[in-house]
């Protein structure tokens, strides 16, 4: 309905015949099912109409401000049921018709119906949406309802994973131990107790020497002692140093350097075998609680601890990045961890995806927690080539993405999700973007003291 | 000095370690070399080329802090040194994108998964050292009994044919 066309209406029967009506802020003008026989032009102020569901939730249809129509439908149909309540938001003149008026002989009721019938169309177009509106978001709900599911089923799967493997990483740690003693028993039994030390250090350590440092002392080895390249190499990585040479000074020297090495790998086996169980018990343990996450419930939740979740849960994809945590004494704030979880891996994600496909030389993510007034402020900056412009706006939009390749499976609906999780805890995300540098920075505030 | 390398490159110790160990048997007729970086096995190169011995195998991740093996790979097949060094690429993390470049620019002989069996393994590289020396031009029969049988036979057979 266009402008000139509200001001004809304007001219022809508002001036002429409506009485004005004000109303307060917060003012009930209509309520659903109300009868209503009154045509309404908002002069000054704004309404808003709205309906409630069972549970009490507010779904906004719409707002009419100055030179907006109101109750065409309940004035033109035939039951005169307004369809939804109808609040003040803002203190509110209104010009009012009523119907009577426009039923008195004299009128030409015709010409009348002839001019409202635009504004009675745009009744329908404004329905139309609002169906439209409402199937989406039931859709959206759905698709979300069930990922939630997903994400709890796992939740559960993870946790039984966790216990078996457990067990299994048990046996494989006191098993190690077990041996290393029994190897020791058995060299001493066997005089071979001067042997002993390399074991200990392979045990301790582990390989512990870079291959650069492995070759050229190898050389020396090779030089100083005439052993066979392998068995110089060996006692390299076994990490004989100059001043141990005179250890291996028997008459077969290539025997000698074989029980040097043959201790010091059976300890670096041993070491190496622990060091795996650990690893496997550290990663049990994320995914333990990455299941018991999805519970959902808010707890005190340190964010610096559940940003260094999402590093490790991200590894993988941060392996050929540098990433700089800045860890700033926040407070523990009452939140589902879970949920800081998603947001966290959204970002850092997203982050990392960028610095790889375009490339980024020394790509680099720098995280950051400290207090700023009275919120929490987390920034997340990567040193890529920046978000469009053109995009920054709508980053936040659903089925905006910049990934390529095919290898993005999702909806690009990451940073609503990220939206929605932020602004559900009343915070503020914001992004700055330059060539060389995006920042994404959330505020969270820590609450009524 | 005439000897054949078989150079091993993989950031993370504990498996560069047992890529090495599992090429053990190469000692007896080549030198098994470990390398933690591209940059690294850069200066060997130069070390290699320097002292007159030859590349003969090249076994490499792909995904590493610093120059990614693909990306190494790609510069060894550009460099005129080592036109007939065999190149393996073993890897369990590269993308699609990954894979096309390494055939296509790399030029890699083999692709390997990890986890890899040793079996794999070695049969890869004797199969491909096998060629390697072949092509070469080097006496292959001091070392005939470590290198693959069916590669040799075949060289052999289409000699004489």
């Amino acid at each position: 309905m266009t402008t000139d066309h509200i001001q004809i209406i304007k001219a022809k029967y508002f001036d002429p015949l409506a009485r004005q009506q004000e109303l307060a802020a917060s003012a009930v003008l209509l309520t659903p099912g109300q009868d209503n026989r009154r045509l309404f032009l908002v002069v000054e102020g704004l309404l808003t109409g709205y309906l409630e569901d069972s549970d009490g939730d507010r779904f906004d249809i719409f707002t009419a401000g100055p030179d907006n129509l109101v109750g065409v439908y309940s004035f033109f149909s035939p039951t005169h049921q307004s369809y939804s309540t109808v609040v003040a938001t803002e203190p509110t003149v209104l010009a009012v018709i009523d119907e009577e008026q426009v039923h008195q002989p004299g009128f030409d009721y015709p010409a009348f119906a002839a001019d409202m019938l635009p504004a009675i169309v745009n009744e329908i177009y404004i329905r139309q949406l609002l169906a439209y509106r409402i199937h989406h978001e039931r859709q959206e709900t759905v698709r979300r309802l069930v990922q939630v599911e997903k994400m709890a089923s796992l939740g559960q799967m993870a946790a039984g994973l966790a216990h078996e493997l457990n067990n299994a990483i048990g046996v494989i740690r006191r098993n190690a131990e077990t041996l290393a003693d029994r190897l020791r028993a058995q060299a001493a039994a066997l005089g071979q107790g001067k042997w002993l030390p390399w074991f200990e250090r392979g045990l301790s350590q582990g390989q512990a020497l870079s291959s650069e440092e492995v070759r050229s002392r190898r050389q020396t080895i090779e030089d100083s002692l005439g052993l066979t390249h392998r068995t110089a190499k060996k006692l390299a990585k076994a990490g004989l140093s100059p001043a141990d040479l005179s250890d291996v000074r028997g008459a077969d020297k290539e025997a000698e350097a074989a029980a040097i090495v043959e201790q010091f790998e059976a300890g670096v086996g041993l070491h190496d075998l622990t060091l795996a169980a650990q690893h496997a018990e550290s990663v049990v343990r994320s995914v333990r609680e990455l299941g018991a996450q999805y519970r959902r419930e808010p707890l005190p939740t340190d964010l610096n601890r559940t940003l260094r979740e999402a590093l490790a849960l991200l590894k993988k994809n941060l392996k050929t990045i540098e990433v700089q945590i800045d860890a700033g004494d926040i407070p523990e704030l009452v939140v589902s961890p879970s949920d800081w979880l998603q947001v966290w891996i959204n970002l850092i994600k997203n982050a990392a995806e960028a610095l790889i496909s375009a490339q980024t030389p020394k790509p680099r993510i720098r995280i950051s927690t400290d207090l700023d007034g009275h919120a929490v402020r987390v920034r997340i900056a990567d040193n890529g080539p920046g978000i469009p412009p053109e995009l920054a706006e709508r980053i936040f939009q659903p089925h905006v993405t910049t990934k390529r390749d095919g290898l993005d499976f999702g909806l690009g609906l990451g940073l609503t999700i990220v939206e929605r999780i932020v602004q559900s805890y009343q915070g503020k995300l914001s992004v700055s973007s330059k060539p060389g540098e995006t920042i994404f920075t959330l505020h969270l505030p820590i609450g009524p003291a | 000095m005439d000897r054949l390398y078989i150079l091993c490159l993989e950031d993370q110790r504990e498996v560069l370690n047992a890529i090495a160990e599992d090429l053990a048997e190469f000692d007896e007729i080549g030198i098994v070399e470990e390398c933690e970086s591209a940059e690294e096995a850069a200066a060997l190169l130069d070390a290699i080329d320097s002292r007159g011995d030859y590349l003969a195998v090249v076994v490499s991740d792909h995904v590493m802090p610093g120059q990614t093996g693909v990306d190494f790979l790609t510069e060894l097949k550009a460099d005129g040194r080592f036109p007939l060094t065999r190149k393996i690429l073993l890897t369990g993390l590269a993308t699609h994108q990954d894979t096309i470049r390494a055939i296509n620019q790399a030029a890699i002989d083999r692709y390997l998964e990890k986890p890899w069996t040793k079996a794999q393994l070695t049969q890869a590289v004797r199969e491909l050292l096998t060629a390697f020396v072949l092509e070469s031009g080097i006496d292959y029969e001091p070392i005939a009994g470590r290198l693959d049988q069916q590669v040799l036979f075949d060289h052999l057979r289409h000699r004489a044919g």
